[in-house]
């Protein structure tokens, strides 16, 4: 039988989600555990104060980007928050994500209106874009990066792609390219844990282990 | 003629008012006729009906009963037909809007007249 | 040979005139889903247009189909067997049963070699051949048999066209769609659940016309009916542009015309004329009744995760897969630590305190 649209559609929507699924939650808890389970190293020195509330903070704040940095590089800077956020809200906030993640999670929440999800896709599109040129373009962030990290660009970007082009029903007909998003989606989900992706998780461990490291040398963060 | 468009609110019958206001134009001008095929249209049955409303009734009226009956009458823009076919071999009514001097339909056939004239002749002998 | 009975001749019997004959045209037009400027040359072509011999086979199947192509309302099924096609067998519609139908069957196969149309509505069982079985013939040898002087094959319905309600999981006779078993002629999916009539109708008439394959896309189908999505011609779309979604069938969104994409709707993915031709003589289709679609014209929409499901949602249910991967996670977890402390023990055994006698 050869493949049309719909049997892929089907696919991605069946096997391909649960295939996905199963090696993200795998992957993201093999992570996590091991990144708990290598422990550290007891420190004998006597705290200053608390670390773990420093630790906590440090999650939070350092949403926030540090004065200093913000200035020397503000499209950077803008650019890099404007897709993370963009990416979260889109991934959250429209309704046929809601659907799909109520099946998974079990529950449901209030969706942002199509125009919001649409205009926050051509920006967050554009702050990739951004990222990518300045990554080429600096002399410094060229030398630093490598092939790893112009292909977890290209796998962040494809979903947001498709997904543009499937809701206004272009390039491909919509089966087709509704099947080629969820794929996408699902070629994330498969590499976010075992790439540099994995930060999506294993950034909240770093802060909260260098806050309460120096939250406890009395430093407060 | 305004208000008339005014009373015509449902979306799918404005565009086909727009159609035909181009067609009667080319009517006007080059003296070229078309026809809208409204049962290939996306209407619901309310967007007929006001369509058909707008355009009213003028002063022809014609009636064709050949493979089932027909239906012709100008509306109140001379130029714009409708036309409403009852196939013999369909249950549901067809409409078209034709924008011509007259529905071609409705002209004698070459055919027919050669028959006719056959028929005169045999009965005249 | 005797000179075949044409269109012409059937309907000059009834005593049509030539601008009756106009008239059957511009209507066929619009059954064809043709605009009216090529009225002119339908009438050419239907002028020396042959009644097709049809021969309809029905193997697994509910006789859905057949209960709606006798809806049709343009033609009706009466005008569509006395006046476009000689419908040679069909054996719920003849009265003729057992032996004296299938001697039907083989005379007009006999009479029309390579030139009557097979219409097929039913899936193959592929498995036991005794699963479907008609005048002691199975399915799969009467398809082979009666296919070989088809001119062509209109496969009707889902289960013809893609397997359909017999095909789906887990298949327990192994059905097959039409187009599993002949490849060798040209075929025709018409596929629904069942199809729209006057669909059907329509591509026999495009048939008698022309007699020529209409254009198909790339499931088989004619483009002229399957050619947009339900979506793309759904009344309902402004909502779905704007994200206005009714929740439950009977909330304020539901009662306001709302999007059902919510409620299941598959009209995205889903290829048909309903939203144009519609159901029951033209009345509505079913999101104009409040009805998702299920997008019946589809490759196995049966096992497309529930009818009432959004397209977004995944079809597989996901507790057993997510506890197989958090076990998994924990275990493979566990094992990589206990390997990576043992590595760090042995190094830390190796280790010499090195002093500063050491150093002299
Ligand atoms: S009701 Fe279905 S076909 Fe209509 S706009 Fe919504 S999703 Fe599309």
């Amino acid at each position: 039988m050869n493949i049309d649209s719909i049997t892929l559609l089907n696919w991605a929507r069946g096997s391909g989600f649960e295939w996905a699924l199963a090696i993200f939650i795998f992957g993201t808890l093999y992570r996590v555990l091991t990144l708990l389970m290598l422990g550290r190293k007891r420190n004998l020195a006597p705290a200053k104060s608390a670390e773990t509330s420093a630790g906590v903070r440090t999650v939070f704040r350092r949403f926030a980007p540090a004065k200093g940095l913000f200035s020397k590089a503000p499209l950077l800077h803008i650019a890099g928050i404007t897709f993370h956020l963009g990416f979260f809200l889109i991934l959250f906030f429209y309704t046929p994500h809601i659907e799909a993640l109520k099946t998974v999670l079990g529950f449901s929440w209030p969706a942002l209106p199509n125009s919001v999800i649409t205009a926050t896709t051509v920006v967050t599109m554009i702050a990739m874009i951004t990222l990518l040129i300045y990554r080429i373009t600096d002399p410094v962030r060229r030398f630093i990066s490598d092939g790893h990290d112009y292909f977890i660009w290209v796998i962040s970007f494809l979903p947001l792609l498709t997904g543009y082009l499937a809701f206004n029903h272009a390039l491909l007909p919509y089966t087709l390219m509704l099947a080629l998003h969820i794929l996408s989606v699902e070629l994330l989900m498969v590499l976010l844990p075992f790439t540099r992706l994995g930060h999506f998780i294993a950034i909240f461990f770093a802060r909260f282990y260098s806050g309460s490291d120096i939250g406890r040398k009395g430093v407060s963060s | 003629m305004n208000s008339a468009v005014k009373v015509c609110t449902h979306q799918n019958a404005i565009p086909i008012l727009h159609e035909i206001k181009h067609a009667l134009l080319k009517l006007a001008e080059n003296n070229q006729a078309t026809t809208i095929d409204l049962s290939s249209l996306p209407m619901t049955s309310q967007d007929t009906e006001q369509l058909l409303s707008t355009l009213g009734k003028g002063e022809v009226n014609v009636t064709l009963t050949s493979a089932g009956e027909s239906t012709f009458w100008e509306t109140q823009f001379p130029g714009v037909w409708v036309t409403q076919h009852q196939p013999h071999f369909s249950s549901k009514q067809l409409t078209y809007i034709e924008i011509c001097l007259f529905p071609s339909l409705l002209m004698a056939q070459q055919a027919d007249i050669t028959d006719g004239l056959n028929r005169l002749q045999e009965i005249m002998s | 040979m005797s000179k075949q009975y044409t269109l012409m001749d059937h309907l000059q019997g009834q005593g049509i005139t030539r601008r009756g004959f106009l008239k059957f045209c511009s209507i066929t037009a619009t059954m064809l889903a043709l605009p009216p400027s090529l009225i002119p040359q339908i009438a050419k072509a239907l002028e020396s247009a042959k009644r097709p011999s049809v021969i309809w086979l029905s193997f697994q199947e509910c006789t859905g189909c057949t209960e709606s192509i006798t809806r049709s309302h343009a033609p009706t099924i009466e005008s569509l067997i006395f006046d476009f096609i000689s419908l040679d067998y069909h054996h719920t519609l003849q009265a003729a049963s057992g032996h004296a139908a299938e001697a039907a069957r083989e005379q007009a196969m006999k009479d029309n070699e390579d030139q009557y149309i097979l219409v097929v509505d039913g899936s193959i069982p592929t498995g036991n051949p005794g699963f479907s079985t008609i005048a002691g013939i199975d399915n799969k040898q009467m398809l082979i048999d009666t296919a070989k002087h088809a001119a062509a094959i209109v496969a009707v319905g889902t289960c013809a066209t893609y397997g359909g309600l017999p095909h789906a999981d887990p298949n327990p006779t192994n059905a097959v769609a039409v187009s599993d078993i002949i490849k060798d002629k040209p075929i025709i999916n018409v596929p629904g659940c069942p199809p729209i009539p006057i669909v059907m109708t329509g591509v026999l008439a495009h048939f008698l016309t022309f007699g020529t394959i209409p254009d198909l896309d790339d499931l088989g189908r004619p483009k002229m009916f399957y050619g947009n999505s339900i979506h793309d011609r759904c009344y309902r779309r402004p909502f779905y542009e704007k994200g206005l979604f009714a929740e439950t069938f009977d909330d304020e969104g539901a009662k306001a015309g709302w999007c059902l994409f919510k409620l299941g709707c598959k009209g995205p993915t889903t290829y048909n004329a309903c939203a144009t031709a519609k159901w029951n003589e033209g009345t509505s289709f079913p999101i104009e009744a409040g009805a998702p679609c299920i997008g019946c014209s589809q490759p196995d929409f049966w096992d497309n995760g529930g009818f009432y499901n959004a397209l977004s949602q995944p079809t597989i249910s996901i507790g057993e897969t997510a506890a197989a991967a958090i076990a998994a996670g924990a275990v493979a977890s566990v094992a990589a630590s206990a390997i990576h402390k043992s590595a760090k023990a042995k190094a830390a055994k190796k280790h010499h305190t090195v002093t500063t006698d050491d150093m002299e």
